[in-house]
């Protein structure tokens, strides 16, 4: 564990985000991340957490299920974090980030859903939708 | 990460397009965006008759594709990787390009 600090930011410059402590990258193979990013959907989270540094009046956060809502910056488009409503817990597009050479792929998600077109090398575990969410989406009393 | 499908300019039609805001990242060209939901559209170059780069990820696409080429490697962070043979193109062999585009 560590207690270093990363900067984000978004194409424009002008949304900044720090996260905090050790970060770990996933990836979301979902229909809605491949629809949101235009790819598939490669989060980081952060050990200590995630905060938005400057910027907060340029991000404009879209009501995307249920359970989550997606942020992005309004000037350049930059797609910027995924929040579950339930919780307060942000992973951030990990591209907006410098991480260190030392980070690797923890998990990829709703590889059921990733098309034909790409794979990723590495043998990071691969959950399907229902195994993700049996191992995420709990019971809902967290 | 951008993997993005190319289209012939005056091949892309819009069913709608009234959400749709562009974004100027360089000094030769564009990104669009939908305004409300912030999804990642499509690059496009300012020359005249210049290409679509439309998102992969926001078409539905047949089976059997493949990816071409992966370009600005020397740029990729080194969590990821994709997996398959095929050329790899640096930052310095793309910025030739784009100055052999712009003559």
């Amino acid at each position: 564990m560590t207690n270093a600090i990363y900067t984000g930011h978004c194409l424009c410059g002008d949304v900044k985000l720090e996260g905090r402590g050790d970060p770990r990258v996933d990836v979301c193979h979902c229909d809605m991340c491949l629809h949101w990013h235009g790819a598939p959907g490669m989060a980081v989270s952060f050990a200590n957490g995630l905060s938005i540094s400057t910027g907060e009046a340029l991000i404009l956060t879209f009501d995307s299920s249920e359970w989550a809502t997606r942020s992005f910056c309004k000037k350049c488009g930059t797609t910027l974090f995924y929040k579950l409503k339930a919780k307060d817990e942000f992973s951030a597009q990990a591209g907006l980030f410098n991480l260190p050479d030392t980070v690797d792929i923890s998990e990829h998600i709703f590889i059921d859903e990733k098309p034909g077109w790409y794979d990723f090398k590495g043998d990071a575990p691969r959950l399907t939708g229902a195994e993700t969410l049996a191992k995420y989406a709990g019971d809902g009393s967290d | 990460m951008f993997i993005d499908v190319s289209v012939k300019d005056g091949d892309l039609r819009f069913e709608s397009d009234s959400t749709l805001a562009w974004f100027e990242s360089s000094k030769h060209a564009r990104r669009g965006f939908c305004s409300v939901c912030g999804s990642s559209l499509f690059f496009k170059m300012k020359l005249n008759g210049a290409p679509w780069g439309v998102l992969a990820g926001t078409l539905d696409l047949p089976a059997g594709l493949e990816i071409g080429e992966e370009v600005f490697i020397d740029e990729k962070p080194d969590y990821y990787a994709l997996a398959g043979e095929r050329s790899h193109v640096t930052s310095a062999e793309m910025h030739a390009r784009l100055k052999e585009a712009l003559k």
